[in-house]
């Protein structure tokens, strides 16, 4: 019985091996010339069409926050930390790109140097290709910037003409969605775009269907390698265009880009402990132990908390068709009393810097957006947090008090009652709005948390109108080149009253003429002066008026690294610039020119 | 082969063929019963449902002027049939999808809008519509509830099972999917089932024949380890064996950056990784099977041939080779059931140690809602099982005489 | 009123019954009224009802409803003057008290029930799951906390924890503070802030990033052996051969896209040309500049001046015979600086000289150019000995790079955390005004383990019950017709059998799962569902004993004189397969349980609000990376632990009755 069951064994073995027969002939990718990423593919490449957004492949996948330009390249990188546009296959300096007097069209130059992986040179006319085909087959750049752009024209070989949509006075509808193009739309080659149009004599979804698995011309410096359900990897082209001086002046250091895929979170995070990733975009809880209680060569962008870049602050909203909420001093009042650092404690295990640490105004902790407005002028409105005496003060000096003796304060004779509301399953979201209802406890007003399916929520935040919840979460904008106006804009902008379904911004329905006046005149201001004191009007606005109040700030993507291969990683206050983006997100890739061999 | 064999084996195969049919209709039925089965496809929320004033058209025009009449009902009944979806794709149910949906960026689009085209012109709707309605077409869902059952038929023919419904994998065909992860599942499985049911086989009998220590200590531990359940063995082999000692690696199939190949270099790592998975399924199944034939074994030491056998001197060696072998009898339809079960256990262990086999495919169809993929599996699984107990039974006919009589009353 | 009626009256069996029947109403009732099912409120009454007329045993039919319908009267009864949790209580008081007697009556009398109670393995097995039971029905009467608060920070080891404000005012406070000699007070103070494994990790750094040797820079791939705790310099010729193949690769791969250049040179059009010209200029160019590092280095390493960077910074006796004097080394470290860490970590240069205790004069490393570690492996070790400093101790180094520290003011305060106390000022945890004790620490959101885990069994075991008395109702019922009526009925019933052993079970219960909305999956939905897809394997096994039991004598007599199908299936089949009933019902409710934990752990459970079963606490250990990230083995161990000791405690039992109703298998 012994020597049957070990020859099954065997043979079931022969037999798994047979049927993975090597693939194209590739090679085994040796441990140290292979940077491993991790917590972005989750299932198996379905296809390399730069065209779909169907693809389900992280390395080709782009969007306005900074697309990854590791196998296709955009025009402009995107740099979270200074909110430049780095020139990749645009030519010039940083932010070089040129608007005519009206701000109504953008022009761009081509890099002589830049060429394809089959040695055609890069040209305007490829721009405008990418875009006509766009255009016609409606994906993913349609959605996001049709409304936009009007045109986009290849002067001559190496200059291209963006054309702004404009509005009845001639003025762009929106000149920062053009810079958001510059970062987020790939440009593709024109003979490649005609040979795929033909394949499919124009078919719109057979185009979009198309997986690319043979024929793809790129121009940037990974191409595909191998990709099955255990792993997607790339493989460097030593032809790469920008080793040339006019651009990075040397080939990537890796020879291979892979990402393993894991089952889950937990699954990647072993990995990630064990060596097998190198660079991980994915929340640990407590990420300091892995290096101070564990001893592992594991660090992140910052040594000290909050370890990271937060791009993105989490807001409770609140819904002024509820009437207590439509008094200013009860809105201040719940924002003051809430205990912020418990928030950040539990939610976010301290990877979040404090509201004491950067005091809360309309912008991001980065020194970008930091240095837009004038601190000074709105030091006295901003709170800190957990200020229950003050928060009472305010109460009470705004004749809220408790008139019928049952602990809990009336206005106008109704009992102050509200809902605070998130997604069930969102854990760190749930801890948040239960510290908020605890802190309107606290200071006599009667709140309860309510956690509905997300389904449903996202149904009902996003109405036109809604008395369900009172007050409730979503994140405004991230990081992008048009932040962070359209933070701004998320926050207060009144245009998207009445609009059902409306995901992008002011879910309270607040509206303040002001407030409209300095959203609309911020795109087309140029001047830094000026543009710093709308900035530092927008904020004083929001401060005082509480429409909303953010209650942390916390990365949009994480970054951690593990040094037993690779070291030489961005590190804050290293002086490179370089954001910490997982070395792939808009001008994180020029990551890949400095890290080295640990050995 | 007498007359009585051939009509029960008549009978037998008339019951395999009505059972594989209804198996197939329920693995068809059920998993569509999953709350709004819905279509991968990406679209522009706030487009489609923006109302006709918004968009300044009668959408209904707009789809296609040309086609048949009630076509402002297929409009209508195909802007349901999303909103339902887009109810259920974007379900956040815990932290880890949570934390999916929010940074894997194919989701994102999908989920929060940040950027969205106010109110495009109507060319974008009938190139929206078509797009929508050549994936329906595809998924043959314009045929109603039959028309897919149909089609469902149709491609187990031509060996596609259909394409994935999920928005991550569609177009892949579930042929594809399943072909990447079955081989894994039967390599893992198929030997930790045998070799459970051995050793434990193996114990009960020295247990019942021998008593003594092995009765008394090593029953009642494996039957406490058999206890443990099936994610407990896996995590504790997990963390004592590939996170603390470092002794095998702690998840996947093989090393990343091997690409698979007939080299012993990648066998060997192959098997390295194996041994974790492998022995977090033995373990827990050597006590289930150890009590069973204890039991069976005493019965039989006790039945009366053995007392016959002993005082006519045959040897003792050769008494107990009957006795075991009348013992396993039972056990082996025991084998039979636990091979229908095992993929459910081997989803546990799988995605503990993200093995790429059918159980994590398995478990990511389902939370992805991708109905077509669970039909897939749990129909090769159901053939597996059904061929397995088929099979069995005609083992089981040839090793007891008596069943066999047993089988003409 | 016939005799036998007035003699049944008197026997205990019809009060036991209606007492047992009456406590399996209020336990599920009482989950089915918190939970709001109506539904399930029935069926929990059903349940009570059959099994408490099933103990009672009356003789006659009408019997039998008379006793279920006093069963369920007396629940209602109870709640209604008790209110519904204190009858509860009540109830349960009752029925064990009535249970000690009665078993007591019953072991002196009946003699299985006597062999029951003396094998060993059901007397082992029903002790522990009676403390399971027990535990979770009365610890939460006693611990009245509610198991979901959530106390604060994630995963806290076991302990007691105690508000260190509270200590510090007890330490000002005369009547608490205590003078107390411990004898090994430094060492265990010591072993805390800086512990041996900590030590460890600090020299295993020194050793990877840079090692301090009286003055002289220790390079990383110095190999430290862990074990032997001594350092073996790495073989000085095979790092300079790793050095050239490093180069030796850039000149393979510049002559190979030379090569294909070349090739695609005459195909490539007009435009293409210039750009594979350039392309074939670069990699010439990168093939020379390796080419000249190589002979660089050579060069270095034939002249001994060059020492590889590995080499540059090992002690010069011990293996170039040369006497390394002063200014060989600001060389060094400059050469240290350009070859190997060319990265400025945060540390500024001051830090580093007071680290190593020399003075860099050499301007270059001086303005900004410093070295050392990459990353932050600096900051981490500042921080270490910052904390040695605050306990009184100094980091000395000895030659061979090994750390060591001495004690240099032995009784001083600890001045750094400005805490006037003295180093022998004791106060006892019990005076300190605020403790909370965990003893199985927390879990993933802070809240108490021990009392979770007890309320998340009791749970658990609800559900276990449900599912297990549905799977062998529905398994007996199917099991009975199949077997006794035999023929068509028997061929359709098997039928449905063999679907739901092909479908595998697992699946059907995901499936089912999945069409319940999440927010009406409370207990008794996730048990009820567990049990409509289980009662396969019992159903099979009853129908075989009972075609055995179909042509019996007694059977074929009670056919002969008429009396019903249903009543011949109750009076002569039934109590034969009695026993097998219950050693079934015994092991549907533990793979009942075992099946709500394999569910919750992949996210499928229950929802939260009807409070944590075991399978979901499971579910927020491996979420939150209790065994990955944090180790907080008591997260996830206990678990396991009870899950296994139930299911371990059930087929005890079960192997127990087996051996008391087969005679033959006794030991």
């Amino acid at each position: 019985m012994k020597k049957l069951l070990s020859l099954v064994l065997a043979v079931a073995m022969l037999l798994s091996v047979t049927a993975f027969a090597g693939a194209e002939g590739a090679q085994d990718l040796p441990r140290n010339e292979t940077v491993y990423m991790g917590g972005y593919q989750w299932g198996s490449v379905v296809g390399w069409n730069p065209l779909s957004s169907n693809n389900n492949c992280y390395p080709i996948s782009a969007n306005p926050r900074g697309s990854r330009s590791v196998m296709f390249e955009t025009l402009y990188m995107y740099n979270m930390l200074d909110g430049g546009l780095y020139p990749l296959l645009a030519d010039g300096e940083v932010n070089g790109y040129v608007w005519n007097d009206t701000m109504t069209e953008l022009t761009v130059t081509i890099k002589e140097a830049a060429y394809w992986s089959d040695f055609e040179p890069v040209t305007a006319n490829d721009v405008a290709a990418t875009w006509k085909v766009s255009m016609d087959i409606q994906n993913g750049n349609y959605n996001n910037f049709a409304a936009y752009i009007d045109d986009v024209v290849a002067v001559d070989e190496h200059t291209v003409v963006i054309k702004a949509k404009q509005n009845e006075e001639g003025g762009p509808v929106n000149p920062l969605q053009l810079l958001q193009y510059l970062t987020g739309v790939y440009v593709l080659q024109e003979g490649w775009l005609n040979r795929i149009v033909e394949k499919h004599n124009g078919d719109a979804a057979a185009i979009l269907g198309d997986t690319c698995e043979d024929d793809i011309v790129f121009s940037g410096p990974y191409g595909k390698y191998f990709a099955n359900d255990q792993l997607v990897a790339l493989v460097r082209n030593d032809d790469y265009w920008g080793q040339d001086a006019s651009m990075w002046g040397q080939l990537p250091v890796p020879k291979y880009i892979a990402h393993g895929i894991y089952s889950d979170n937990d699954a990647a995070l072993v990995a990630f402990k064990a060596g097998d990733i190198d660079v991980n975009q994915q929340f640990i809880a407590n990420v300091q132990n892995l290096w101070l209680v564990d001893g592992l060569p594991i660090s992140t962008y910052m040594s000290e908390a909050p370890y990271g870049i937060c791009a993105t602050m989490p807001t409770a909203w609140y819904n002024m068709e509820t009437p207590a909420l439509q008094n200013v001093a009860v809105r201040k009042a719940i924002a003051m009393a809430v205990d912020y650092d418990n928030i950040i404690a539990n939610a976010m295990t301290n990877q979040s810097p404090s509201f004491a640490d950067v005091p809360r105004s309309v912008m991001n902790p980065t020194d970008g957006e930091q240095a837009l407005f004038d601190h000074e002028a709105v030091k006295d409105l901003q709170w800190v947090g957990n200020d229950i005496e003050g928060a009472k003060a305010l109460l009470d000096e705004a004749g809220i008090v408790d008139t019928d003796g049952d602990g809990y304060r009336e206005l106008n004779g109704a009992k102050i009652e509200l809902k605070a509301c998130c997604p069930n399953g969102w854990t760190d979201w749930q801890a948040a709005m239960q510290i908020v209802a605890e802190a309107g406890q606290n200071i006599g007003l009667d709140i309860q948390t309510f956690y509905p399916e997300y389904s449903v929520y996202q149904t009902i935040f996003t109405a036109a109108s809604q008395t369900e919840y009172d007050i409730f979460m979503w994140s405004p904008a991230g990081a992008q080149p048009a932040s962070p106006w359209a933070r701004v804009r998320a926050l207060m902008s009144s245009e998207f009253l009445g609009q059902d379904n409306n995901w992008n911004g002011n879910f309270g329905h607040w509206s303040n003429e002001r407030a409209d006046e300095i959203i609309a005149a911020i795109p087309t201001t140029t001047d830094a002066e000026e543009l710093k004191a709308l900035y530092t009007e927008a904020t004083q606005i929001y401060l005082t008026e509480v429409p909303s109040f953010s209650l942390m700030y916390r990365p949009e993507s994480f970054h951690a690294v593990n040094e037993s291969v690779w070291t030489g990683y961005p590190v804050a206050g290293d002086g490179l610039n370089i954001p910490p983006t997982n070395l792939s997100e808009g001008y994180g890739v020029a990551g890949l020119y400095h890290i080295r061999n640990v050995d | 082969m007498s007359k009585g064999t051939r009509k029960y084996l008549k009978k037998k195969i008339l019951w395999f063929l009505i059972t594989l049919v209804a198996a197939v209709l329920l693995n068809f039925f059920l998993p569509r019963l999953m709350r709004g089965a819905g279509t991968p496809m990406r679209f522009d929320w706030d487009v489609m449902v923006a109302t006709n004033e918004e968009v300044g058209f009668d959408r209904a025009e707009a789809y296609n002027p040309s086609a048949e009449e009630g076509k402002k009902e297929k409009w209508d009944s195909t802007y349901d049939r999303i909103a339902k979806e887009m109810g259920t794709t974007g379900e956040g149910e815990n932290q880890v999808k949570h934390d999916k949906v929010r940074s894997d960026d194919s989701i994102i689009n999908l989920v929060n809008k940040q950027v969205s085209s106010s109110n495009p012109d109507e060319t974008y709707y009938r190139t929206w519509v078509s797009t929508y309605d050549t994936i329906e077409k595809e998924l043959g869902r314009d045929g109603g509830m039959l028309g897919e059952l149909w089609h469902f038929i149709e491609h187990i023919f031509d060996g596609t099972f259909g394409k994935s419904t999920s928005t991550n994998r569609y177009p892949k065909t579930v042929s594809s999917i399943i072909s990447e992860g079955i081989v894994w599942t039967i390599c893992l499985q198929i030997p930790a089932i045998l070799l459970g049911w051995l050793l434990g086989n193996l114990l009960g009998a020295v247990a019942a024949y021998k008593r003594k220590v092995w009765d008394k200590a090593v029953m009642p531990a494996s039957l406490f380890v058999s206890a443990i359940p099936a994610f407990g063995s896996a995590v504790i082999l997990l963390v004592i064996f590939g996170i603390n000692l470092r002794w095998f690696p702690p998840n996947r199939a093989y090393d990343p950056g091997l690409i698979p190949a007939f080299s012993w270099k990648f066998i060997s790592n192959v098997l390295w990784h194996y041994q974790l998975p492998f022995w977090s399924i033995v373990i827990i199944a050597i006590g289930g099977q150890a009590v069973g034939m204890r039991s069976m074994s005493i019965y039989e030491l006790n039945a009366d041939y053995v007392k016959y056998s002993r005082f006519l001197g045959i040897k003792d060696g050769r008494i107990v080779r009957y006795v075991f072998r009348n013992a396993m009898l039972p056990q082996v339809t025991g084998l039979a059931m636990s091979i229908g079960t095992s993929i459910g256990g081997a989803l546990v262990a799988e995605t503990i140690f993200s093995y790429p086999g059918l159980g994590m495919k398995m478990y990511a169809a389902i939370s992805e809602n991708d109905y077509n993929t669970v039909s897939g599996i749990a129909l090769i699984i159901t053939i597996m099982v059904l061929i397995a107990s088929f099979l069995l039974d005609f083992i089981y006919a040839f090793i007891d005489p008596r069943v066999k009589a047993a089988q003409f009353d | 009123m016939k005799e036998e009626t007035r003699e049944y009256l008197h026997s205990p069996k019809l009060y036991l019954g209606i007492l047992i029947g009456a406590a399996i109403i209020a336990l599920l009732g009482n989950a089915a009224i918190t939970s709001g099912h109506i539904a399930s409120l029935l069926v929990a009454c059903l349940i009570g009802a059959t099994v408490g007329t099933a103990i009672a045993n009356p003789a006659s039919w009408i019997g039998s409803i008379v006793v279920g319908a006093a069963v369920v009267v007396v629940s209602f009864l109870l709640s209604l003057i008790f209110g519904g949790a204190l009858s509860f209580w009540l109830i349960v008081g009752l029925v064990l008290g009535a249970l000690g007697g009665v078993i007591a009556h019953y072991i002196r009398t009946s003699h299985t029930m006597m062999n029951v109670f003396h094998s060993p393995r059901f007397v082992v097995g029903f002790t522990i799951i009676s403390i399971i039971v027990l535990s979770a029905v009365f610890y939460p009467m006693f611990d009245t906390r509610d198991p979901m608060y959530s106390y604060g920070d994630m995963f806290l080891k076991p302990g007691t924890y105690f508000s260190i404000y509270d200590a510090n005012i007890s330490a000002f406070n005369s009547t608490t503070v205590h003078r107390v000699l411990k004898p090994d007070a430094e060492e265990t103070r010591h072993e805390n802030y800086l512990p041996e494994s900590q030590l460890s990790v600090v020299e295993r750094y020194l050793a990877r990033k840079y090692a301090i040797t009286n003055g002289y820079i220790v390079v990383s791939d110095y190999e430290y052996d862990a074990d032997s705790k001594k350092y073996s310099p790495r073989d000085m010729n095979n790092f300079l051969a790793t050095k050239l193949s490093a180069q030796q690769t850039i000149i393979g791969d510049a002559d190979k896209t030379i090569a294909d250049n070349q090739a695609k040179l005459e195909k490539a059009s007009e435009r293409a040309r210039a750009n594979i010209e350039k392309n074939i200029v670069n990699a010439e160019q990168r093939k020379a500049n390796a080419i000249a590092a190589q002979a660089e280095l050579q060069e270095k390493f034939n002249n001994g001046y060059f020492i590889m960077d590995s080499e540059a910074m090992r002690n010069w006796e011990e293996y170039t015979g040369i006497n390394a004097s002063n200014e060989y080394r600001s060389e060094l470290l400059v050469l240290w600086g350009e070859e190997y860490d060319p990265v400025i970590a945060a540390a500024s240069v001051d830090e580093i000289e007071e680290m190593l205790g020399i003075t860099i004069e050499d301007e270059n490393i001086k303005n900004g150019k410093t070295f050392f570690t990459s990353q932050n492996g600096f900051n981490f070790l500042v921080d270490d000995l910052k904390t040695f400093e605050r306990i009184g101790r100094a980091l000395t180094i000895d030659p061979n790079g090994k750390m060591s520290y001495t004690q240099v003011n032995s009784n001083s305060k600890i001045d750094p955390i400005e805490l006037d106390v003295n180093l022998t000022d004791y106060t006892s945890v019990s005076e300190v005004a605020n403790t909370v004790n965990f003893p199985l620490g927390t879990d993933n959101n802070g809240r108490d383990m021990l009392l979770l885990l007890i309320t998340a069994a009791g749970k658990s075991l609800l559900i276990g019950l449900l599912a297990g008395s549905i799977a062998t109702f529905l398994g007996l019922l199917v099991g009975l017709l199949a077997g006794y009526v035999g023929g068509k009925l028997d061929d359709i019933l098997s039928f449905i059998m063999n679907i739901f052993t092909v479908i595998p079970g697992f699946v059907l219960i995901i499936i089912i799962y999945n069409m319940v909305d999440k927010s009406q999956r409370g207990i008794v939905m996730c048990g009820a569902i567990i049990g409509v897809t289980s009662w396969v394997w019992t159903a099979r096994s009853v129908r075989s004993q009972v075609i055995s039991l179909r042509n019996r004598d007694h059977v074929n007599l009670s056919k002969l004189s008429g009396h019903s199908l249903m009543r011949i299936i109750l009076t002569d089949i039934l109590p034969y397969i009695a026993s097998y009933v219950v050693m079934a019902f015994i092991l549907q409710v533990s793979s009942g349980i075992l099946a709500e934990a394999q569910l919750s752990i992949l996210g499928l459970g229950p929802s939260m609000n009807d409070g944590s079963t075991l399978g979901l606490m499971m579910n927020w250990a491996k979420l939150f990376g209790a065994y990955t990230s944090s180790n907080a083995w008591w997260a996830y161990f206990p678990v396991i632990g009870t899950i296994a000791l139930i299911s371990f405690s059930l087929n005890l039992m079960n192997t127990g009755l087996d051996q008391v109703f087969n005679p033959t298998l006794r030991d």
